[in-house]
C-alpha cells in the first residue's frame, strides 16, 4: 500500500493585470514572489517551493525515518528555467522582468539536488520535465520505486517558472490564455460553451509518499495506480478530439489499479477550459467512466502548469473534507456531471488527469478511505 | 552602527546552507572560505559573494566579477571594501534584517 501523508500547496485566487506585455491580460501571481526579481537576487518559482519548506514538514523526514530508502522527485515541467530571451531583454523596466545572475542554479536538476539535500536525501533525486502533466507524470515513477526498488518513502516536489513574459506571451499568441480584451465577454472556465480558456497562474505542491510503517502520519489518501501514456498524433501541441492519450492514461491507471471504471467517482479534470482540451477531455471521460462528477481548479487558480495536477489534487483532497466537491466556476449551463454547482463526495476511487504538451497524458488515482 | 564584516559573512554564509546548521562560522579575518573551513561548497560561496556583492552595492563589471578574492575573509573583506558603493547599514537596522531580505 502506498500513502499520501503530506501535501503542501501554495496558490492564489486573487489575479494582477500583466499589461505591458504583447498580449495583456491576467495572471494569478504571488507578487512576493518577485520582490529583488529584477535584480536578479531571488528568482521567483525558487521563492515560491521553497515557500512550502518548514521545520516541521522536515521535521517530520527526519524525525520519522524509515527502514528502506528515500527517494526525491521533483516535477519541474521544464529542464532549465528563466531562458535568457529577447523578451526579457527589450524592456527591462517590464513589470515582470527579472534577471538571471547565477546560470546554473536555475538548472532543474541542480536546483533539484540542492531541494534534496535539505531533507537529507541520498538514495535517488531525479527530475521531470513533462511538461503541464509533470506533477502527475511522476507518480508513476514513484510508484515503480517504492513497488519494485526498496524505497519507503518518495517526496515529490512540483513547480515551475509559470509566470513570465515567454510563457504569457506563449499562451496569449496562441489564445489560450485569455486576453484582457475577452475580460468582458469571457471568464475563465471549463467544459463550456461560452467561457473558454485560462489565466495563467504560480503554484506549487509537495507531497510526500510513503509505504506504511509505523511512524507515518494519518494519510491524506491512498494512492492505487498511475499510468502516463501518448497518443496517435502528429501534433505534439495539440490534443486529438476523440481523447485517445486521456483514454490510454486511465485504462493504463485503472490496470495497475486492478480496478473497475465503475469505481471511478469523481475526477479532477485537466480542465483548461480551451476547445481544444474540452472535447478531448470530455469525450475520453464519457467513453471511459459511466457514472461519475468532475471539477477543474484552473478557473479558480489559474494554469500552474507543471506543478497543477498534483497541486489541484491536493486542493480537492482538502475540499473534499468539507464534504463537496466544487464546482467548476464560470460555467453558463447547467451541468450536473461537469460541476456547475457543488455537489456532494461520491463514494469511490478519485480519479486525477493531466495533459502535457509533447504529447503526454497523466492519470492517477486515489482512495479516500484509507 | 558599523555592521561588523565577520559577522555579515558569517550570518550570509550560514543563510545560504539549505541546513543552516551545516555552516561552521568563521572565528576569525583570517579564516581561509573553504569547505574544510566553512563547509561552504563551490554553490554556496556563489550565492555568498553574490549577496554580499548586494548588500555593499559592488559594481556588475566582467573584470571585477573576475576578481573576487576567497582565499580568506580578510581579502573578501578587504575587496568589498575597496570597490563598494553603499554600507548595508544605511539601508538595513540590523545583520538579521539584512539577512531576512537579501538571502
Amino acid at each position: 500500500m502506498i500513502y499520501m501523508t503530506q501535501c503542501r500547496t501554495t496558490c492564489t485566487t486573487d489575479t494582477t493585470l500583466i499589461d505591458d506585455i504583447p498580449y495583456p491580460q491576467y495572471a494569478h501571481i504571488l507578487p512576493d514572489t518577485f520582490r529583488r526579481a529584477k535584480s536578479g537576487l531571488k528568482y521567483p518559482p525558487h521563492v515560491l517551493i521553497e515557500s512550502l519548506i518548514d521545520d516541521e514538514l522536515r521535521s517530520y523526514v527526519a524525525d520519522n525515518p524509515v527502514k528502506g530508502k528515500t527517494g526525491f522527485i521533483f516535477a519541474a515541467g521544464n529542464q532549465g528555467w528563466m531562458s535568457n530571451n529577447g523578451r526579457y531583454d527589450k524592456n527591462p523596466d517590464a513589470q515582470l522582468h527579472y534577471k538571471v545572475k547565477v546560470p546554473f542554479i536555475i538548472l532543474t536538476n541542480i536546483y533539484a539536488g540542492r531541494i534534496a539535500s535539505m531533507f537529507g536525501v541520498h538514495d535517488h533525486i531525479s527530475t521531470d520535465a513533462s511538461a503541464c502533466a509533470s506533477s502527475l507524470h511522476v507518480l508513476m515513477n514513484m510508484q515503480t520505486l517504492i513497488d519494485n526498488y526498496g524505497f519507503d518513502r518518495v517526496i515529490v516536489f512540483s513547480g515551475e517558472d509559470s509566470v513570465n513574459n515567454l510563457v504569457l506571451e506563449f499562451f496569449g499568441e496562441a489564445g489560450a490564455s485569455l486576453q484582457y480584451k475577452d475580460g468582458e465577454e469571457r471568464q475563465p472556465s471549463a467544459f463550456d460553451d461560452k467561457n473558454q480558456g485560462f489565466y495563467i497562474g504560480q503554484g506549487a505542491v509537495v507531497a510526500i509518499f510513503e509505504k506504511e510503517h509505523a511512524g507515518m502520519a494519518d494519510p491524506l489518501a491512498k494512492f492505487v495506480g498511475a499510468y502516463s501514456s501518448a497518443e496517435d498524433n502528429t501534433n505534439p501541441l495539440g490534443q486529438r478530439q476523440d481523447g485517445s492519450g486521456f483514454s490510454k492514461a486511465i485504462e493504463g491507471a485503472l490496470f495497475v489499479a486492478k480496478a473497475h471504471h465503475d469505481d471511478v467517482r469523481l475526477v479532477k479534470t485537466h480542465g483548461t477550459g480551451t476547445p481544444v482540451n474540452n472535447a478531448a477531455e470530455k469525450s475520453a471521460l464519457l467513453r471511459s467512466l459511466n457514472e461519475f462528477v468532475a471539477t477543474s481548479y484552473k478557473p479558480r487558480i489559474g494554469h500552474t502548469m507543471g506543478a497543477s495536477g498534483l497541486l489541484e489534487t491536493g486542493l480537492l483532497l482538502r475540499d473534499l473534507k468539507s464534504g463537496f466537491v466544487p464546482k467548476i466556476l464560470n460555467r453558463t449551463q447547467d451541468d450536473s456531471v461537469f460541476l456547475s454547482s457543488d455537489a456532494p463526495v461520491p463514494e469511490g476511487l478519485m480519479l486525477s488527469l493531466a495533459a502535457g504538451m509533447g504529447n503526454i497524458y497523466s492519470a492517477a488515482l486515489f482512495s479516500r478511505g484509507v | 552602527m558599523t555592521f561588523d564584516f565577520l559577522e555579515v559573512f558569517n550570518a550570509i554564509g550560514a543563510a545560504q546552507k539549505v541546513v543552516t546548521n551545516d555552516f561552521i562560522p568563521a572565528e576569525s579575518l583570517e579564516t581561509p572560505i573553504t569547505k574544510d573551513a566553512t563547509n561552504l561548497d563551490s554553490l554556496d560561496v556563489t550565492l555568498t559573494l553574490f549577496v554580499l556583492g548586494e548588500a555593499y552595492g559592488i559594481p556588475e563589471d566582467e573584470e571585477l566579477n573576475n576578481s573576487w578574492p576567497y582565499e580568506s575573509v580578510e581579502l573578501l573583506r578587504n575587496f568589498i571594501f575597496e570597490h563598494k558603493t553603499k554600507d548595508p547599514e544605511d539601508e538595513f537596522d540590523s545583520i538579521k534584517a539584512l539577512v531576512k531580505e537579501l538571502s
